[in-house]
């Protein structure tokens, strides 16, 4: 159990994680949340943020074209290749 | 061998396919995914490139994880918990590492709603719809028509039968009379 003056603390850290998720916070604000998350509770505390605002959120498919999805797959798979080769490569040299 | 339609194939299909190290499979599930994973990651670190970088990371650990894939049952599930883990390993650093700090703090300037700034918007357009509503019934017209449709004075003179220089003059007088009741509000007309 918290103590009442925890339990404020508590409430302003997720308060000023809520604004920086649903674009409120200042820039002062977003650089407090920053440090907050650095911190196991901070984490848990936004980890479970995420999980209320996913249930919200509504997705839109307008962001880009498939062009551009596949341009970005293409970028995707070099960097595959490039792990498995240098993956070889180490595993030749030893 | 026939071939094979991955866009109309069912995603446990794909997943099988996955397991078994298919690229075409592989790329059918990301572009199926990639704009919802890079959205949720949005919103959670403001930065378009972290985002498109969480994205990608994503992605590549289920690529890296492919065998283990015949084991999970629900795979968006599986995607979102994915970028939930990365995007919070990136904001936690992002206190320490400067380039990230700034991706953030940059992005969500992007996003930011200034309530403030929103209340007077609001409140300027307010009084404007009322300035114009205080005016005569056929200079209102013209200026709605003008100002709000975008109108050219020919067009709107041909449409009311009135001359172009008749439609000038209800704009100028109409103008003056806007700017005169927003001036009771300290408020400059800036269109």
């Amino acid at each position: 159990m918290y103590t009442k003056a925890t339990q404020v603390e508590i409430e302003t850290v997720r308060m000023l994680f809520r604004r920086f998720i649903r674009d409120k916070a200042s820039h002062k604000e977003i650089a407090q949340a920053l440090v907050f998350i650095q911190t196991a509770e901070g984490r848990e505390m936004y980890a479970e943020l995420m999980d209320q605002e996913f249930l919200k959120m509504e997705f839109e498919d307008d962001f880009f074209s498939n062009r551009h999805i596949k341009r970005q797959f293409a970028a995707l798979e070099r960097k595959i290749d490039y792990t498995v080769q240098e993956s070889y490569v180490n595993t030749s040299l030893n | 061998m026939a071939l094979q339609n991955f866009s109309e194939m069912p995603e446990d299909e794909l997943l099988s396919l996955l397991v078994e190290g298919n690229r075409s499979a592989f790329k059918e599930l990301y572009i199926e995914y990639y704009r919802k994973i890079y959205a949720y990651a949005l919103k959670f670190t403001k930065s378009t490139q972290l985002a498109e970088d969480i994205a990608q990371e994503v992605f590549l650990k289920v690529w890296e994880k492919r065998q283990s894939m015949s084991d999970i049952r629900f795979f968006k599930g599986f995607l979102f918990t994915v970028c939930k883990n990365i995007t919070l390993n990136v904001l936690t650093r992002a206190a320490r590492e400067i380039k990230i700090k700034s991706l953030i703090l940059t992005g969500a300037q992007k996003f930011h709603v200034d309530p403030e700034n929103k209340f007077q918007n609001e409140e300027y357009e307010t009084l404007l719809n009322k300035a114009i509503e205080q005016l005569p019934p056929q200079r209102k017209l013209i200026y709605k028509l003008v100002k709000t449709e975008g109108k050219s004075y020919d067009e709107v003179a041909e449409q009311l039968g009135i001359t172009t220089g008749t439609v000038n003059d209800h704009i100028v007088k109409a103008t003056r009379s806007i700017k005169d009741y927003l001036l009771w509000y300290n408020i400059t007309l800036t269109i």
